[in-house]
């Protein structure tokens, strides 16, 4: 394998061979740590000097199921930390295929013009591509198909990209070449806007596979078992491939973690309506899908196809994290609106959750009602249009917080929460705290376990465990859903490895892949100028009580900072 | 006997005859694990289990009026 490194000023490509130190490291730990090693953490991160890494994990590209996750890095916009996001779809494992350990883009052109960057077995190039301009996600893929052949895979950004918005997502077309699959948070798309790159278009490679595994029947015998494994547990073989994560919608509004109308309630009294069975019936109402795949080889297949009342396709993968916060968060009980927000938010390249949250400030301001779906869908089109108001909202949460005078703002280091309540979810709330890369439901979610989870007892090891999770999951390659039934026992993950690898690693290996990775991470950040004061939840989580437990976030910050330094 | 609601989310629906609350009786001094066992639900298939709205332990004792709901393993992200 090899990096691609891309010089956007200069135009060179050139294949470099992968250090030593390099090999097993692949997704999120291999932008990381390239990152954090070759980019000067002061830096501008739309300047010239801020990379964009675009990695596929460790396991990507071959035949383990459901491990077509890519790592898109850069230092973020919207953080100032260093960032990583993760992204399915179908791009991941064909770089993989091509022999690419990771591409990375680096400097700027010296004009404004717009590039694509077409990857195939032939040759890889740079390609002039002003005719994209402006085009949203969805028409840049149609475009580029209707030019390099229907078989392409498709990474882009949309106008919010272009513009450098803070919260613009980068995103991936799924198996039918639907720009439905996003690395949604931090402001990839920002970054890869900054660098004039509108595209990378990825041919389908002749391999089947990015590497041929050391001893093939052990490995063959690893795989089956983790398929079947996948297969039998409740959350990978029965709620995921039936609701996709739509069902958390019920059960966090059981909890009290619903966020509903900015943050100002645990229980929406609508949920209901936006819940997994009602997105069930109109999925079957429509002939929309699911138990959809968003790539080749996953066997949980937690995504979907949700049409409009006359059957027409709006979007796929409309998910949990977007129904909580352009739903509850807003106050809107329609799937459709929602839906159609998602779309909207697909094809401008904006991360649905800052979205949401951004709404829901806007929405406390006064700029438009709670619950005016009408209201917020023309909200969502100003960011094309590049209006003021539009601007704010594509730079996140935070500024539009700021200027329209709201401060009760969910956001840690610039970066909203996702929709999980942290002073109902504490442990969630730690994670937000605490994660190398700002308030981020990726940085690990623990949903379960013996940890009650309205105590502050015991949420800080929770967390530590779960960050160190996502971060040894996203290295991996593995989708973060594969977790259920292989967290509790890492063997059958350390088998994969070693049949595929040839080496000799045992489970502790596997999470001393998450401990490092966030090493670099916290490394970065430091010499960033961040510290533990950063690691805090915003001050209204601490004062306000959160229907309907009437409870605040109460896990001592010190004692947080205290744990996290003697694990990392 | 004690009088209880019960309710289920996604899948556990099937557990009350794919309905989304029942009422059920059980035992004086009857635990959370009873009211699973006398449901036929495998314990594997429930992540939390909340009375009144808080999360629960197998052991605890439930009361008449209690409000129990059933939460299915999930995953986000």
């Amino acid at each position: 394998m090899y990096l691609l490194r891309v010089n956007m000023h200069t135009g060179s490509i050139s294949k470099e061979p992968v250090e030593e130190d390099l090999i097993y490291l692949g997704g999120r730990g291999l932008s990381s740590k390239l990152i954090a090693r070759d980019v000067p953490a002061h830096i501008e991160p739309l300047g010239n000097n801020n990379k964009l890494i675009l990695a596929p994990g460790l396991l990507t590209g071959t035949s383990v199921p459901s491990s077509g996750r890519l790592s898109i890095g850069a230092k973020s916009p919207l953080t100032g930390t260093i960032k990583e996001s993760n992204v399915g779809g179908t791009a991941g494992q064909r770089l993989a295929r091509f022999g690419i350990k990771a591409i990375i883009i680096e400097e700027k052109p010296v004009d404004n013009s717009w590039y694509v960057l077409h990857v195939n077995s032939e040759k890889i190039e740079l390609l002039p591509a002003d005719y994209l301009a402006g085009k949203g996600n969805y028409d840049t893929a149609k475009e580029l198909r209707k030019r390099y052949g229907d078989k392409v895979s498709i990474v882009s950004i949309g106008p919010a990209g272009e513009s450098c918005f803070s919260a613009a997502t980068v995103a991936v077309t799924n198996i039918e070449g639907n720009s439905s699959r996003h690395a949604g948070r931090g402001g990839m798309g920002a970054v890869m806007g900054s660098k004039q790159l509108k595209a990378i278009i990825v041919a389908k490679p002749d391999s089947t596979a990015s590497l041929a595994p050391q001893q093939p029947e052990r490995y063959k015998k690893a795989i089956k078992r983790f398929a079947l494994a996948l297969k039998s547990h409740p959350t990978t073989g029965k709620v995921l491939p039936t609701y996709g994560t739509t069902t958390l919608v019920k059960m966090v509004n059981e909890l009290g973690a619903l966020p509903t109308r900015n943050y100002s309630s645990g229980q929406f009294e609508r949920a209901e309506e936006i819940s997994g069975d009602t997105f069930l019936n109109l999925i079957s109402q429509r002939g929309g899908r699911t138990g959809h795949a968003c790539h080749p080889g996953c066997v949980i297949k937690c995504s979907n196809v949700f049409n409009s009342s006359e059957g027409e396709y709006v979007t796929s993968g409309l998910e949990y994290e977007t129904i909580g916060m352009l739903g509850a968060n807003c106050g809107i009980s329609s799937l459709d609106v929602i839906a159609k927000a998602d779309r909207l938010c697909d094809d401008l390249g904006l991360d649905t959750v800052e979205t949401g949250a951004a709404i829901g400030i806007a929405m406390e301001a006064g700029i438009l009602n709670f619950g005016d779906g009408e209201a917020m869908l023309s909200l969502i089109r100003e960011v094309g249009k590049g209006t003021i108001m539009g601007r704010l909202l594509g730079h996140g949460s935070v500024i539009t917080g700021k200027v329209l005078g709201v401060n009760r703002v969910p956001a840690v280091k610039g970066q909203s929460m996702a929709a999980y309540d942290p002073r109902t979810l504490k442990g969630v709330g730690v994670t937000y705290a605490t994660s190398p890369m700002g308030a981020d439901h990726t940085g690990g979610n623990g949903l379960g376990g013996d940890v009650d989870p309205l105590k502050p007892e015991g949420q800080i090891e929770y967390s530590i465990k779960f960050q160190e999770a996502a971060a040894y999951f996203d290295s991996l390659g593995l989708c973060w859903f594969t977790r259920a039934p292989i967290l509790g026992d890492l063997t059958l993950v350390t088998e994969i490895a070693n049949s595929l690898f040839g080496t000799d690693w045992g489970p502790e290996d596997i999470v001393n892949i998450g401990k490092m990775v966030m090493r670099f991470e916290k490394d970065f950040n430091k010499r960033a100028g961040f510290n533990e004061s950063h690691d805090r939840l915003p001050e209204f989580m601490l004062t306000e009580k959160n229907r309907p437990h009437e409870t605040v976030f109460d896990v001592s910050a010190p004692e947080m900072a205290k744990l996290f330094s003697k694990n990392t | 006997m004690v009088s209880l609601q019960i309710k289920a989310i996604a899948y556990l629906k099937d557990y009350l005859g794919n309905k989304d609350r029942i009422g059920l009786a059980v035992e004086q001094g009857a635990t959370v694990s009873e009211v699973l066992a006398k449901l036929y639900i495998p314990t594997n298939e429930v992540m939390w289990v909340l009375v009144n709205g808080l999360k629960a332990n197998q052991l605890d004792i439930v009361h008449s009026g209690d409000e129990i709901t059933l939460l299915p393993p999930l995953a986000g992200g």
